[in-house]
């Protein structure tokens, strides 16, 4: 199950992190560790970064140096890091956006396959919420209501990467045309296009439907993964999709590197990601940021990152 | 309901010198950043995000909202200067702020700028204070019928923006809509118009584009002016010298006082754009410029007026304070400095949302206060930047005009930190160039590439809601439709002004001819 597989993985990235240090080369990193970000300043990317990288001379002895490199959709930030020696030294702070940018462009400037992946440090959980007293405001509900094809159909908002997720679950049980998918540039856009009345549902993270939870319900988590306990007390008990018996969207935050890095420094980057996110000082501000830090290794995220880039392959042309 | 012992404790926390220190340092920096070219308040804030990690709550606040307050008016300093806007918010402050500034008055200019920004800025703040909630309500009703029909209403209301010559401003305005049309179709992400060059998959950014036609096209003019007319050689020492000096022609309580209808079309429409997810600071200096020029003829906004400087920087002021509403009321960041401080404040362990005046009420107050008190502590420190930049625009061409292209270089760059944003600078720069060279004016190529896109991301949205049902789409609402009745009226209305406005002009010239004619005659 996609569950324990992705929970096995992130336990044992985990492990090997924190309590298998002697993984990294004692002369890596020699210098700054260039960290490309590759949004504007000022989004969810960015502050990961901000926040990761106010503790990266403590774990790797040399700074992180912050570099926004916004545009195209993410594509000029990982075109960049492709650009740079592959001598470790060099890291992309991604998300789904770059990727699927590059498998929506005809003439991609690089292949999103061929990447290497030295740690997850977060996985979104997309999260569908509608209004209370809806007959589609609980999964079952959800799933009865679209069934019934005298129903009109449903308009879920949301960005690209979060609208995946519900894309992928209903298109499991057959009924993606059954909604109405609407992308928005933002989520903020979305929510306050749900909140007016003008779409019926919208996909939101984890943080976002937590302040929604008073007054709307939470409909049904796409990822595997588990609210945290906080969430939990504000959102109430949600199926996931594994829970539901059907295949996750789980889609990741990652530190990417160039593909001709050598083995043992993707490695040994992975295991001081996991150092770094261990930290209580990152730890702290990034609960506070209402985030979820879910670690894996560069073993473990390679796994992973084939399969989010297989489901997306799959469901994006539902957009188009 | 005021929670008083909670607005106490927001007064006590508010009212150190540790937090007002903060706030200086904020506003400080905010102008510094405002007036260099490619620097936006967004950048600032994110890069000073990482050191408020360790503040208390009043100076993290006050840092970020002092640095917000202040490069929202430092993008107007180098705009007036050099006609180099800062920030593209400041773009519409060029067209009077410049001129004045080459006849000498700059300081005039700049305090305009910074009285109108203030006055604005704590109007609207004030405001966003005592209806807060209600604005977020009216901000809710407006989906993407609504939205469109807006952006539809705010491009006929700017037709005043497209000079005397009609068929130039259309030239201008359809080059807007094209340009605005590069990059990522706005709802299935597919690229469209990029020439396949895959870094034009987002399309074109403002900052690049403005600050090519605005500062690249008016340095490449005096590089022509200056290799075509042989300039009367300035001694550099004599004006360094000035620049510390403190005359200049300055601005009187009765010239404040005369911009007042300006100030309070900025106000509104200011306001009204903030509050509204994804339009921003440039439309609303941009509309509130227009509907002023639309709105008082007689003053020829335009050609130099202190009124045009009040009412586009009384218009990118005003949205400060009500682009936090949605982030206030439903915990929805409007904008990417709303999203932001909404992170600062989670940081600082109050999360933004409908609850947070009930759980929190001492961050809100002192959120409030900050809020006000920002605005004079801008008045202050903007008035020292302002004498400085004002002199600094008096420096001859030959040393000003590569310290502008120079700033317009790293300005484009630093924006993203992409070396293909430096490109399309100078690509635009060229446009710009030709564009003074034919009297193309400018302003519609950007209101057009700010909103149409707007307007077809809305439509678009509309039409995918509505299953492809144009009337669904279009006639979505009451609101929808009064907004569309609104456009056929404005259309009706300014045609018929603007024919009637030429028929005057034409029989004014007939009349002139008589009369010449007559006097020729008689002698």
């Amino acid at each position: 199950m996609k569950l324990m597989k992705l929970t096995a993985l992130a336990a044992m990235g985990a492990s090997l992190a924190f309590a298998a240090p002697a993984f990294a080369d004692s002369d890596y990193p020699s210098g700054t560790i260039k960290t490309i970000v590759p949004f504007g300043a000022g989004g969810g990317t960015d502050r990961w970064a901000r926040v990761m990288s106010s503790v990266g001379f403590d774990v790797f002895g040399h700074g992180m140096h912050v570099q926004n490199r916004g545009g195209a959709g993410g594509t000029i930030g990982w075109k960049y890091m492709m650009d740079q020696k592959a001598d470790g030294h060099a890291i992309l702070m991604a998300s789904p956006t770059p990727v699927m940018a590059a498998l929506i462009e005809k003439n991609p400037p690089y292949d999103p396959a061929k990447v290497r992946i030295a740690a997850y440090y977060s996985v979104m959980k997309p999260t569908l919420v509608a209004p209370k007293g809806k007959p589609y405001s609980t999964w079952a509900g959800l799933v009865a209501y679209l069934k019934d094809d005298s129903n009109k159909k449903l308009t879920i908002g949301g960005t690209m990467t979060q609208l995946l997720g519900p894309a992928s679950l209903l298109a499991q049980l057959g009924l993606e045309k059954r909604v109405i998918l609407v992308p928005y540039s933002g989520t903020g856009k979305a929510v306050n296009d749900y909140l007016g009345g003008h779409i019926a549902m919208v996909n939101v993270t984890t943080s976002t439907a937590v302040g929604l939870a008073d007054k709307n319900a939470i409909v049904v988590n796409a990822s595997s993964l588990e609210y945290n306990k906080k969430a939990k007390a504000a959102m109430g008990d949600v199926p996931n999709a594994t829970t539901l018996g059907l295949t996750p969207f789980n889609p990741p935050r990652f530190v990417a590197m160039h593909p001709d890095t050598p083995d043992e420094q993707v490695v040994a980057m992975g295991v001081k990601m996991g150092e770094l996110l261990n930290t209580k000082s990152v730890k702290r501000l990034i609960g506070k940021l209402g985030e979820d830090i879910v670690y894996m290794d560069s073993a473990a995220s390679e796994a992973a990152y084939k399969e989010v880039l297989a489901e997306a392959q799959k469901y994006l042309p539902l957009f188009q | 309901m005021i929670n008083m012992d909670a607005l106490y404790e927001a007064i006590a926390l508010v009212f150190t010198w540790h937090t007002l220190m903060w706030i200086a340092i904020g506003v400080t920096i905010g102008v510094g950043v405002g007036a260099m070219p490619g620097l936006t308040a967004t950048t600032g804030i994110a890069l000073m995000l990482p050191l408020t990690f360790t503040m208390d709550q009043a100076a993290a606040l006050g840092l970020l909202i002092g640095l917000y307050k202040g490069a929202i008016y430092g993008g107007s300093i180098s705009a007036i200067s050099f006609a180099t806007p800062g920030t593209s918010e400041a773009a519409a402050t060029v067209f009077d702020g410049h001129k004045l500034m080459t006849r000498g008055k700059g300081k005039k200019a700049l305090l305009i700028a910074l009285y109108a920004s203030v006055t604005a800025d704590f109007l609207s703040d004030v405001i966003t204070i005592m209806i807060a909630p209600m604005l977020a309500l009216v901000a809710l009703k407006f989906g993407p019928s609504e939205r469109f029909w807006l952006m539809v209403l705010a491009v006929c209301l700017l037709g005043a923006l497209s000079g005397s010559h009609f068929a130039k401003g259309m030239l201008s305005a359809a080059m807007g809509l094209f340009i605005g049309t590069i990059g990522a179709d706005p709802v299935s992400s597919v690229p469209r118009n990029t020439f396949d060059l895959w870094w034009l998959g987002e399309g074109i950014h403002l900052i690049p584009l403005v600050v090519g036609i605005f500062a690249m096209g008016a340095m490449l003019e005096k590089i022509v002016e200056m290799s075509t007319v042989k300039q009367k050689v300035q001694r550099l020492g004599g004006t360094v010298k000035g620049l510390f000096s403190m005359g200049g022609e300055g601005l009187s309580l009765k010239e404040y006082l005369s911009c007042w209808k300006e100030m309070s079309i900025g106000l509104g429409v200011g306001t009204f754009v903030g509050m509204l997810p994804g339009l921003g600071s440039t439309v609303g200096a941009f509309l509130s410029y227009g509907i002023a020029k639309q709105a008082s003829p007689e003053k020829k906004i335009g050609t130099g007026k202190i009124e045009g400087v009040a009412a586009a920087e009384a218009g990118n002021n005003a949205t400060v304070g009500p682009t936090l509403v949605p982030l206030l009321a439903f915990g929805i960041p409007g904008s990417a400095v709303a999203a932001l401080i909404g992170a600062a404040l989670m940081l600082q362990g109050a999360t933004p949302g409908p609850r947070m005046f009930e759980l929190f009420p001492t961050v809100i107050y002192s959120l409030f206060l900050i809020l006000i008190l920002g605005n004079f502590f801008n008045l202050g420190i903007g008035r020292v930047f302002a004498f400085v930049y004002a002199k600094l625009g008096e420096l001859p061409p030959q040393v000003l005009v590569p310290i502008v292209m120079g700033m317009a270089v790293i300005g484009a760059y630093s924006y993203a930190n992409n070396e293909w944003d430096v490109l399309v600078m100078l690509v635009f720069g060229i446009i710009g160039l030709f564009m003074r060279t034919f009297r193309i004016p400018e302003a519609p190529l950007i209101i057009t590439f700010l909103l149409a896109p707007q307007a077809e991301e809305n439509l678009r949205r509309g039409l995918l809601i509505n299953e492809g049902d144009w009337v669904a789409t279009l006639m979505n609402s009451p609101l929808a439709i009064g907004l569309a009745i609104a456009v056929v009226a404005l259309t009706y209305i300014s045609t018929r002004m603007r024919i009637s406005e030429r028929m005057t002009e034409i029989a004014d010239d007939a009349e002139a001819a008589e009369a010449e004619a007559k006097a020729e005659k008689t002698s």
